[in-house]
């Protein structure tokens, strides 16, 4: 990798090492593992926003074009929202599994080097390119954190023998409100969307494929919100939903382009 | 049919918008479930029409529709090629402004502040699908031909791409300027013929490098250049696209040389062959189309503006869009189609995008708190 991308691999294994150090301390019980725990995935944040900050000044422009930026920036957003929701709502595992995934992503980006540019074609040069994406992949990772919740929901529910008289399992609110949060930025991300390609081209909508599958995804999450606060839903059935719903979500952030209608579409990147 | 669409037959006045015959539609189906709500308040089809299930037969069924723009090219040739246009869709839409409308009556009987955040969201949805399912036919839009320095008092629709009908206009436009900006040229080495990329740097006079065995080294480069023959010369009113000359060597005394230059003047991009399926090209990316315009009134007004992508150019309720120049002449382009693009529904559609933020503000802040209490 050469440019802006050179100092990327350094800091991503570097980065994790330092999760999977982080998780393997969490494990074990005892306060000063704990606090390393914390220190360690501090430190492996640190590298990847160090990363990002670097490709942005490297770039001279924000790296959201193609997706192995994308992926970066979901490396860094995801263990993120991971710390937030475990110090705010006491999801203790979440960290590690967020952790555990943005390697993921930061493993595909060091098996598939990009060629790297800086060039912003002139439909991308406007101040709603930033705040669309950003609030797009916050979204994103409040999704994928929501579908953690849930896998893990499913699993534990499948291993459960229950008990006459025995303790019920935690419902799936952690899982719904992790949904709604990010539900709230995939609205703020669409609308943002729509209001950018009506400066650019003076349509809120044109149904370009990415568009539709984002609606698809939006309507998805949608219906699930409302049959929440319907109390529809047991816990399996919300777990499992929610579970399918990210399969939509990642279908449009990756697998659209492949199919037919997905031609052409104005939102393809490259990389 | 298309004065109609303009106004008054023969006079396009870019005038305010007026509020369209469908707003008054659109607020009576919104006053109509008021009525219905009122009068049947409790129980029976109106409630079940405003409940919640409904909600969500319309919404699962509108994403199926979706999933069907998603999966087939919507190319025309039956209703699942144009799904958008097709019957189901539009009930789909009509069923969820009606469930919606239902439900914001509904709840706007008790204004208090948990109401409030909830009506904001809805009724920001409401108004932004209404005002997009109502004003999709009051938009309009049409594409404008602007010729340097030529006055052009007519247009076209978007779809007439033969251009046989034109729509008188009440300015002329005239095309002052156009600028095709765009990054520094790079050098690309790919295979052949897949073409896929494995080198690129940026082009500069007296570059070397070297790639899979072979050297080579920009004899010449010129910024502004244009066609002499089967070479280049530099283009004195700077307004040519770039050039290269490069050699390439190989250790074994191969050697290749030729101009490089982009796609532009009708010509396709001049790249050099390479020994063992190698190609040396170059390209530049645009970064900014640009197109200087006057309007000139009847009256004798004359007003003066830029339109980029990303900048449209407003003048009385109309927006002027870059759309589109003559590509096959580059920078060189005496042409830039301009899109006029007049909505009487963007006040409303931007209230909808606010209240629909301000709901999801709400949401954010609060949480979802399901029917019946925590």
């Amino acid at each position: 990798m050469a440019g802006a991308w050179a100092p990327f691999p350094a800091l991503a294994i570097a980065a994790m090492a330092a999760w999977f150090a982080a998780i393997l301390l969490g494990v074990f019980p005892g306060a000063w593992r704990q606090r390393a725990s914390a220190v360690l995935y501090a430190v492996g944040e640190a590298m990847v926003v160090a990363c990002l900050v670097w490709l942005w000044i490297g770039l001279e422009r924000p790296p959201f074009r193609t997706l192995g930026e994308t992926r970066l920036w979901y490396a860094a957003l995801l263990p993120l929202c991971g710390y937030i929701i475990e110090w705010r709502w006491g999801v203790r595992w979440l960290s590690g599994f967020c952790s555990a995934l943005a390697c993921v992503f930061l493993a595909v980006n060091l098996a598939h080097p990009e060629a790297h540019d800086k060039v912003l074609m002139p439909a991308l040069r406007s101040p709603w390119f930033v705040p669309h994406v950003v609030v797009y992949l916050v979204g994103y990772s409040l999704l994928g954190a929501a579908a953690l919740v849930s896998v893990r929901g499913m699993w534990l529910e499948m291993r459960r023998t229950p008990e006459p008289g025995g303790e019920e399992p935690a419902g799936a609110e952690p899982a719904t409100r992790l949904a709604v949060l990010g539900f709230v930025f995939l609205t703020a991300g669409l609308l943002f969307g729509a209001v950018w390609a009506k400066e650019a081209w003076g349509h809120y909508w044109t149904w370009d494929p990415k568009e539709t599958w984002a609606l698809l995804t939006w309507l998805t999450y949608l219906v699930y919100i409302h049959l929440a606060w319907d109390r529809r839903l047991k816990r399996a059935g919300a777990f499992a939903y929610l579970a399918t719903a990210y399969l939509v979500l990642l279908f449009c952030w990756f697998g659209f382009s492949l199919l037919a209608a997905g031609q052409g579409s104005v939102h393809s990147y490259s990389g | 049919m298309v004065s109609l669409l303009l106004g008054a037959a023969g006079a396009v006045v870019p005038a305010p918008p007026r509020l369209p015959a469908s707003a008054f539609l659109l607020g009576a189906f919104f006053i109509a479930t008021g009525i219905f709500q009122r009068l049947f308040p409790d129980g029976g089809f109106v409630s079940w029409l405003g409940g919640v299930k409904v909600s969500v037969a319309s919404m699962a069924w509108l994403a199926g529709l979706t999933l069907v723009v998603g999966l087939v090219p919507q190319d025309g040739g039956g209703w699942y090629r144009h799904v958008v246009l097709s019957w189901p869709f539009t009930l789909s839409v009509l069923l969820l402004l009606a469930n919606l409308g239902l439900a914001i009556w509904r709840r706007s009987r008790s204004l208090s502040m948990r109401n409030l955040g909830w009506l904001a969201g809805h009724a920001g949805m409401w108004l932004v699908a209404g005002a997009m399912a109502a004003g999709s036919s009051d938009i309009v839009r049409i594409r404008i031909v602007g010729e340097k320095g030529r006055a052009v008092e007519s247009a076209f629709l978007p779809a007439d791409d033969e251009m046989t009908t034109p729509i008188p206009l009440p300015f002329a436009l005239i095309l002052e300027e156009f600028v095709l900006d765009r990054y520094p040229p790079r050098l690309i080495i790919s295979t052949h013929p897949s073409g896929k990329t494995m080198h690129t740097e940026t082009l500069t006079e007296g570059m070397e490098g070297g790639w899979k065995g072979w050297k080579w080294k920009a004899l010449r480069f010129i910024p502004s250049a244009r066609p002499k023959g089967e070479s280049f010369e530099s283009d004195p009113a700077g307004k040519g696209d770039f050039a290269a000359l490069l050699g390439f060597s190989r250790d074994d005394g191969a050697k290749a040389a030729g101009w490089l230059a982009p796609e532009t003047g009708g010509k396709p991009r001049r790249i050099v062959l390479l020994e063992g399926g190698w190609i040396a090209g170059a390209e530049a990316a645009p970064r900014l189309y640009r197109s200087t315009v006057t309007l000139a009134m009847k009256g004798g007004e004359r007003v003066r503006g830029m339109v980029e992508v990303n900048r449209p150019f407003s003048f009385r309720g109309w927006k002027f869009y870059q759309a589109s120049y003559d590509t096959a002449a580059g920078p060189r382009s005496q042409v830039s189609v301009i899109e006029a693009v007049r909505d009487p529904w963007l006040p409303v559609v931007w209230c909808g995008v606010g209240l629909l933020l301000a709901g999801m503000a709400y949401l954010f802040i609060t949480g979802l708190r399901p029917r019946g209490g925590a």
